[in-house]
């Protein structure tokens, strides 16, 4: 029984006030802020007139171009990688045995170091006279170190993603598989399904919700990131966050600053709302209804 | 026992061998990619922070010559470090009482009242989690010069508080949810005011939410980095803040290896309690909901 | 030749457990045997490893001519109605009849088939595109069903079907598996604790105990002549007591008893002098107290407890205090406690259990 009424859903509202009344009012004035300043407005350089010229700056912007597209792929790698990634460990781990907990202890560290430790762990492996570089020196397959930090694909950044995200992924999965039943798996068996059988046909459709909340996080993260790009990614091109930083700094264009920030939400929303989409139509495109 | 059965016998221990040996070496080969993947780079950062200045660390030497603290020495007495362990242990708190006591009234509502338009009300409380923190940052950073706002400490905490309390609203919507309501019923039913029923019922019940909300909301302010860097550079600085000046660009490597070493103390600290802490907090189960 | 021969069946799990011992079980084509024991003697390891689910540690399953132990479940004849149904949550009732028939890769047309009369087996025609949470447990098991039944194996495992519905469904369940047996003619391999249950349903039931097979065969049988206390107590009501063989004629021995000397009539000769005996608390006969006749004693009632169509009277043997007895009268009144009734046993009703187990004094090798 819903109760009705005036009363209660002024009690109702008082209650959210502080908590999603504070989030909904920072982000309403943070967007109102941002759509502002990418039509003019704010730039403080108190020449504010509303105009869309700084969106129409966006179509002629070559940086721009490559920018986005970068960070769309580097997003939908990582989310997929980490999920695909994920998947395998959470199958082995599904029932237990002897050392399962640990190993899916160590499994979920990176989940506990911080971001820009794992950069920095991953540059101190990876750079001029880093350990990768020490190890095969040592075995002798190269006589001089490599140079691959900053990497032009991105690889690095791709590698610090995943490695950052895959547990959390394991985490969402491995929930969504352990409320499977182990029945219902016998239950496939019996009825003569073979291992990837009952992969496509139970596990994704049943795990589907958890890998679109694993999926959209993972992108959106992704996405927006800043600090992996700056640290470990390469010189050209930008991401989209670091673009906009750029922008808003070194060239001093605010309200330019404002509209990338603006493709970058708008990226966010929709690359991960899309990729959720696609997945689901894979899935269900593959499995039985 | 007759020669067929001898035979299913031995043909089923070798199946069950090879399984068993299978998992073996799935953990053995886990335990040495992990050991690559996530134990070499740590041990290598500790061993960097060690490094002594004055006989560097190069090819071919497998290990340091000198190891010593005068790294750790510098950085306490001749950089900011000290004032950024502070404010950044200043602000994780902080942030974490105050988004609680505002999730909280959000969350009753969310766990224990029915009304309509709820589960939007739900999915809009996790807004924070999926717009793009770095655009979010500097857009905020707009608002607070338009506003004439310059308090960086309390700047960043308005941002902390914001960005994490849809995890104490979730956390706590499921503590408050999971509070049988025979317990409250059987209250009233002993005269129990609203006052004493939350005392003596939801309190204790809903307090290893509160407990679990805190720690993750610690960690994460902790390591944050984009709102500390947009709203704190270039005098107002955090741990992360600091460890990044170390990476990029300018990559002081032995400097970056302390304080990773420093930032990852608290998250190392929950390691041990990890398992409990997220069974305490439903994440595996509750994120389809 | 038997549609299913499960012969010296072991199993021990994992953990060193050793949940089934040496276990044979036999059923003829079409006929429905169950597997009856209290929870924790092995019933559903000895069906999921008939199922597949289980490797035995030791003996041999057939099916029909064929050996199929070492076979996965995928590749056996059988089918499986899970005690929690295993519906798949995310599949309407016919996805779930149909998953099994698409592994199968059989024509569309013989799938669409198989799944109407499966449907119509089990009367859920108008429930076929709802999911399992739109179900009730009725319903649910009755998809369960139909998903097996689709198969067409020529043996369905059943684990505990009919425990998740209430009692008045579960009677009028049991009639119609029966009926669908016939109609589909698969062997049935049935698994409960419920006693009531396997006696109305089962051809041959297979009583288990702590990993092994006690005692098997038809239901009256098992009934009537069980061959332990243990048996005696699980399937029904016994008087249990220990008695003495004193001398024989034939079929007839005389056994010394807490209600003095009883004549007992049985093909079955004692397994040893010094044994345990029963008796079912409806085979005790009202007389008059004078009678004085064979098997006759007197009873002082403590208790008694009127049910309609019987009447359950506890009580002990004038002659000995510290037996209690129950007897169940039939279209009898109330009776009071404190009054003493007389009461007599037919010899034929009266059966020999297994020896009672002295404290090895001398251990005989
Ligand atoms: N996977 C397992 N590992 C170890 N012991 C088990 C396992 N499964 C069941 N058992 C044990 O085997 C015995 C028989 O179990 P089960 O066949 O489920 O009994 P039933 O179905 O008759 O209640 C029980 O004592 C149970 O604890
Ligand atoms: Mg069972």
């Amino acid at each position: 029984m819903k109760p009705t009424g005036l009363r209660h859903y002024a009690k109702v509202g008082l209650l959210l006030l502080p908590g999603l009344g504070v989030i909904l009012g920072f982000i309403s004035l943070v967007v109102w802020f941002a759509i502002a300043q990418s039509l003019g407005q704010f730039g403080f350089r108190g020449e504010d007139r509303w105009t869309l010229d700084f969106w129409r700056e966006v179509g002629s912007d070559e940086t721009f171009r490559r920018s986005f597209f970068y960070s769309l792929r580097v997003a939908t790698i990582s989310a997929i990688g980490a999920v695909a990634l994920a998947f395998p460990f959470v199958m082995w781990l599904r029932q237990p045995f002897r050392g399962s907990q640990s190993m899916s202890a160590i499994l979920k560290v990176p989940l506990l170091v911080p971001g820009l430790v794992a950069a920095f762990l991953y540059v101190n492996f990876i750079s001029f006279n880093g350990f990768f570089n020490f190890g095969l020196q040592r075995i002798g397959i190269i006589d001089e170190p490599l140079r691959i930090l900053n990497d032009e694909r991105g690889i690095g950044v791709l590698i610090l993603q995943v490695w950052k995200q895959m547990p959390f992924a394991l985490l969402l999965l491995t929930g969504a598989v352990r409320s499977i039943g182990d029945d219902v798996f016998l239950a496939a068996r019996d009825a003569g399904a073979g291992a990837a059988a009952r992969f496509v046909h139970i596990v994704l459709p049943l795990t589907l919700a958890s890998m679109q909340a694993a999926m959209v996080i993972i992108f959106i993260g992704a996405a927006g990131d800043y600090s992996f790009q700056v640290v470990a990614g390469p010189r050209a091109p930008f991401s989209m966050a670091q673009y906009m930083n750029v922008t808003r700094t070194t060239g001093g264009d605010r309200n330019y600053a404002a509209v990338i920030g603006m493709m970058l939400m708008v990226m966010s929303l929709f690359g991960s709302v899309s990729l959720a989409g696609l997945v689901r139509l894979a899935v269900n495109r593959g499995s039985y209804k | 026992m007759t020669a067929a059965t001898r035979r299913r016998r031995i043909a089923r221990d070798s199946s069950e061998l090879n399984r068993r040996r299978v998992n073996r070496i799935l953990i053995g080969l886990l335990v040495l990619v992990s050991l690559v993947w996530i134990f070499l780079p740590i041990a290598m950062a500790a061993l960097w922070s060690l490094v002594d200045p004055s006989s560097p660390w190069a090819y071919p030497d497998l290990f340091p010559r000198d190891l010593s603290f005068a790294r750790w020495d510098n950085l306490w007495n001749n950089t900011s470090l000290p004032t950024a362990i502070g404010n950044s242990y200043r602000l994780a708190p902080a942030v974490g009482f105050v988004a609680l006591a505002l999730a909280t009234p959000t969350a009753y509502a969310f766990g224990r009242l029915e009304f309509r338009g709820k589960s939007i009300a739900q999915i809009l409380s996790l807004l924070p989690i999926v717009l793009p923190s770095f655009a979010v940052a500097i857009f905020f950073s707009s608002v607070l010069i338009r506003l004439e706002f310059f308090d960086r400490y309390l700047s960043i905490l308005i941002g902390h508080v914001v960005l994490f309390m849809p995890y104490a609203i979730r956390i706590l919507t499921v503590s408050y949810a999971q509070v049988p309501q025979d317990l409250i019923d059987a209250a009233r039913d002993m005269n129990a005011g609203p006052l004493a029923r939350f005392r003596s019922i939801f309190l204790p019940l809903t307090l290893p939410g509160y407990a679990s909300a805190l720690i993750i909301i610690f960690i994460l302010s902790i390591e944050e980095f984009a709102l500390a860097f947009i709203l704190g550079s270039p005098d107002f600085t955090t741990i992360p803040t600091i460890l990044f000046s170390y990476l990029g660009f300018n990559f002081v490597r032995s400097n970056a290896a302390v304080v990773s070493l420093i930032l990852v103390v608290p998250n190392v600290v929950i390691l041990l309690f990890l398992e409990r802490l997220l069974g305490s907090v439903g994440l595996e189960s509750g994120t389809k909901g | 030749m038997a549609a299913i021969d499960v012969d010296g069946l072991s199993m021990v799990y994992d953990n060193g457990f050793q949940a089934l011992h040496e276990v044979s079980v036999s059923a003829e084509a079409g006929e429905f045997i169950t597997l009856l024991g209290p929870s924790g003697c092995g019933k559903t390891t000895l069906l999921r490893l008939i199922a597949g689910f289980l490797q035995p540690t030791e003996g041999t399953i057939r099916l029909g001519e064929e050996d199929i132990t070492g076979l996965p479940p995928e590749k056996r004849d059988t089918a499986m109605v899970f005690q929690s149904y295993a519906l798949f949550p995310h599949m309407t009732a016919v996805g779930n009849i149909q998953f099994g028939l698409k592994q199968q890769r059989l024509p569309k047309p013989e799938q669409l088939d198989r799944i109407e009369k499966s449907l119509a087996a089990v009367s859920l025609e108008d429930q076929r595109d709802k999911r399992p949470v739109a179900l009730s447990g009725g319903q649910q098991q009755r998809v369960a069903l139909a998903r097996a039944l689709a198969m067409r194996p020529s043996v369905v495992l059943f684990d505990e079907p009919l425990s998740n519905l209430d009692a008045k469904l579960r009677e009028q369940v049991r009639f119609e598996l029966r009926a669908l047996q016939r109609e589909f003619g698969f062997t049935a391999v049935y698994v409960t604790h419920d006693q009531a249950e396997a006696l109305a349903m089962s051809d041959v039931v297979y009583l288990m105990n702590r990993g092994r097979i006690v005692q098997h065969g038809p239901p009256e049988a098992i009934y009537r002549r069980p061959n332990s206390r243990f048996v005696a107590d699980f399937l029904g009501v016994a008087n249990i007591f220990e008695g003495r063989v004193l001398s024989n004629s034939g079929s007839r021995y005389s056994v010394s008893s807490p209600f003095g000397e009883l004549d007992v009539e049985s093909d079955v000769p004692p397994s040893a002098e010094h044994l345990y005996l029963c008796w079912r608390p409806e085979d005790a006969r009202l007389t008059s107290s004078q009678s004085g006749g064979q098997n006759h004693f007197d009873l002082r009632v403590t208790e008694s407890v009127f049910l309609g169509n019987l009447t359950d009277v506890f009580g002990h043997p004038t002659d000995a205090e510290d037996t209690t007895v129950r007897v169940q009268l039939l279209q009898h009144g109330r009776v009071e406690p404190g009054t003493t009734i007389s009461v007599a046993i037919d010899p034929a009703n009266i059966r020999f259990l297994e020896p009672i187990e002295l404290a090895p004094v001398g251990v005989s090798a």
